[in-house]
């Protein structure tokens, strides 16, 4: 073959052109996490966007979904994760610690852990990283209920028999809901049977997930319902008459939220999962987390709650003392015999 | 001595010929080949892996599982349990509620398809095949819009004086009927019409011509001829309405549950895998069963079409 300047020429062009998308894919890093697949996303999203400026190449891809169904494809693949992270509510880490799906994080490589709250670290179970709290209140249509119950023991009253919502406890909402209930009569907070019991008595109609029961409140189905704060939030900024009450005794009732990291991750990806979940808990984006119209609580200390973000998240100081959590490793693992339990009550 | 002269033969052909003339020609199973692999890989293998979860207790660890050992266990407890019971009742009488209203509403329709003129038959084709457009989702969605408390019914009904209070339609064992029933349609009328536009229109006027009435001809001529349809028909939405998951998950609430929507909690919710491995076996065999079922009658209203045997 005769190399002439057109075929050494034409032969670089061509390999150049071949090896570019192995190259740009070699420098590219994605980490890939389970979201909430709504406006939710908004923080995760930007600390993903600052962990890619720090890190070029590297993208955050956030998938929404429930961190049980992350569970189960983890579980489908025999442990081979399509995921590197999630955002993880406390009863959740529970079950996945029993699946033994996820790694530890090292805390030590997560310098702005220094500034989190000493209260919700606990909540992390020494594997997660707490980096917001979601609050469980009553959501009620303000067109409907004028005074609403400001306790747990009100719901009982016999104003609100047939009028009232309830989440499935296949949610950590449900679960919790019933576990506040126990504890709102002196029981053990495990005691799911005696909770299912004074819920029957209400004559609730139930909804599958937070996001439908708040639907059915809207429909005008239910007049109440226990339910995220952030739900409640993101429902009355669109404008309906919703409304929310920080239910007491127990309460007012928070669930933090924590950065998990799943096994068989990418090589490589796990201090990417540090630094995001550091990120995370910078001022700006714990600030962001915490404003309209996601109003997540915030975990980092020092950072106010804003004035519009108060009727949603504790902000008094009488507020702030008694925030408090349910006893999850107690009966988080009830889970699916409670799930059974409610079946043979409510769907028979 | 001269050579004997031969004609010559033809080229025998080659290996790839051959395999495209088997598989044009029909012979053998070739032809299948391609689907037989993609529902082995996607479907029949998944399925027995799930299957040995039901009959095994196993420990996972870092998400593998490590050790396996058989048990009947999972099984015995399944059909001693009577949520279990309830629940694939309540799926049966589902299933076989919705084929029921399908054949009633979609019979008719079959029917006027048949008799119709041409711009009759090009409006019921469009009005049956438009809502396969759209995804069952968002047509079990307009059933929230419909049927809600403030919704179109109750809206309707409250304006006319007929109610004071909302009725409550949604998330009931109704919501999920009228879903079921509209989102499965189409699947009963279509095979009803590909037989039915099949018949021989001589048939009809020979019945006719022998004085036969509109009600006697469809009752001895049409509807014997449409069985086969029927079955189809049926068979297929019995199938669907059985392990229907959307409907009964958006339209029944929280406190419905049918047998996919338990299996679902058990393996996505509760991670007890065992447990769905064996509700899926008792849904697909019950299926089968009620399959061979209804392919039974089939045969038995059908029989005379095999002539001096039936």
């Amino acid at each position: 073959m005769k190399f002439t300047r057109r075929t050494v020429l034409g032969g670089m062009a061509a390999t150049t052109t071949l090896a570019t998308p192995v190259v740009l894919r070699a420098q590219t890093r994605e980490l890939i996490m389970v979201g909430y697949g709504n406006d939710s996303d908004a923080p995760l999203i930007a600390a993903g966007e600052e962990l890619g400026r720090r890190n070029p190449g590297v993208t955050l891809q956030v998938i929404g979904g429930l961190s049980a169904e992350a569970l189960a494809q983890i579980k489908a693949a025999r442990g081979d994760s399509p995921y590197d992270l999630a955002v993880m509510g406390s009863p959740a880490i529970i079950n996945a610690l029993a699946e033994d799906v996820l790694i530890p994080l090292d805390f030590s490589k997560i310098p702005n852990s220094q500034n989190v709250d000493p209260r919700f670290m606990p909540f992390g179970y020494d594997v997660g990283q707490p980096i917001w709290f979601e609050g469980i209140g009553i959501a009620y249509d303000t067109a409907k209920i004028s005074t609403p119950p400001t306790t747990w023991g009100e719901l009982w009253s016999g104003d609100y028999t047939g009028r009232i919502g309830m989440c499935r406890p296949q949610s950590n909402l449900g679960l919790g809901v019933l576990a506040a209930t126990c504890e709102s009569f002196g029981r053990p907070q495990d005691d799911m049977a005696f909770a299912l019991e004074k819920w029957l008595e209400l004559e609730p109609l139930v909804g599958r997930s937070p996001p439908l029961l708040q639907q059915m409140i809207e429909r005008g189905e239910v007049d109440l319902a226990p339910l995220w704060h952030v739900n409640t939030a993101l429902a009355a900024a669109a404008g309906l008459p919703i409304g929310y009450v920080k239910i007491r005794e127990p309460g007012p009732l928070m669930l933090p939220t924590n950065i998990v990291q799943f096994v068989n991750t990418a090589e490589g990806t796990a201090d990417l999962v540090h630094e995001f979940a550091d990120i995370l808990l910078t001022q700006d984006i714990q600030k962001m987390a915490g404003s309209a119209p996601i109003y997540f609580g915030t975990v980092v200390e020092g950072i106010p709650v804003p004035a519009d973000a108060a009727p949603y998240v504790p902000s008094t100081p009488e507020e702030l003392a008694d925030t408090t959590s349910l006893d999850w490793p107690a009966f988080a693992p009830l889970r699916g015999q409670t799930v059974e339990a409610f079946d043979r009550m409510f769907a028979g | 001595m001269a050579k004997a002269s031969f004609p010559k033969l033809a080229a025998r052909p080659g290996v790839g010929e051959r395999l495209i003339d088997a598989l044009l020609s029909g012979r053998g199973i070739w032809p299948a080949v391609p689907a037989i692999v993609v529902l082995t890989v996607v479907a029949v293998i998944p399925f027995i892996v799930l299957l040995s979860l039901g009959f095994s207790d196993f420990v996972v660890s870092r998400g593998e599982i490590v050790s396996q050992t058989f048990s009947l266990d999972h099984l015995s407890n399944a059909l001693s349990d009577s949520l279990y019971w309830t629940t694939f009742q309540r799926s049966l009488t589902l299933a076989l509620s919705t084929t029921a209203l399908c054949l009633i509403f979609g019979y008719p329709v079959a029917y006027l398809f048949l008799v119709g003129g041409r711009w009759t038959k090009r409006l019921i084709l469009v009005l049956t095949i438009a809502p396969l457009l759209t995804s069952g989702i968002v047509r079990t969605y307009a059933w929230l819009v419909i049927l809600g408390g403030r919704g179109v019914v109750n809206s309707t009904l409250a304006g006319m004086g007929l109610i004071d209070q909302p009725m409550r339609i949604m998330n009931t064992h109704w919501a999920v009927l009228i879903g079921m029933v509209q989102i499965h349609l189409p699947v009963m009328i279509l095979p009803l019409i590909a037989v039915m536009s099949r018949h021989d229109g001589r048939l009809v006027e020979a019945s006719e011509n022998l004085g036969a009435t509109r009600l006697g001809t469809l009752r001895t001529v049409i509807l014997p001829l449409s069985v086969p349809g029927i079955g189809t028909g049926a068979a297929l939405v019995f199938t669907l309405s059985y392990t229907t998951f959307v409907v009964p998950q958006i339209l029944g609430g929280g406190n419905y549950l049918n047998a996919a929507t338990m299996i679902y909690e058990q393996v996505v919710y509760s991670l007890e895998w065992s447990k769905g491995s064996v509700s899926s076996l008792i849904l697909m065999l019950t299926c089968l069963v009620m399959l061979v079922a209804i392919a039974l009658v089939t045969n038995h209203f059908t029989r005379w079409t095999r002539g001096s045997d039936a």
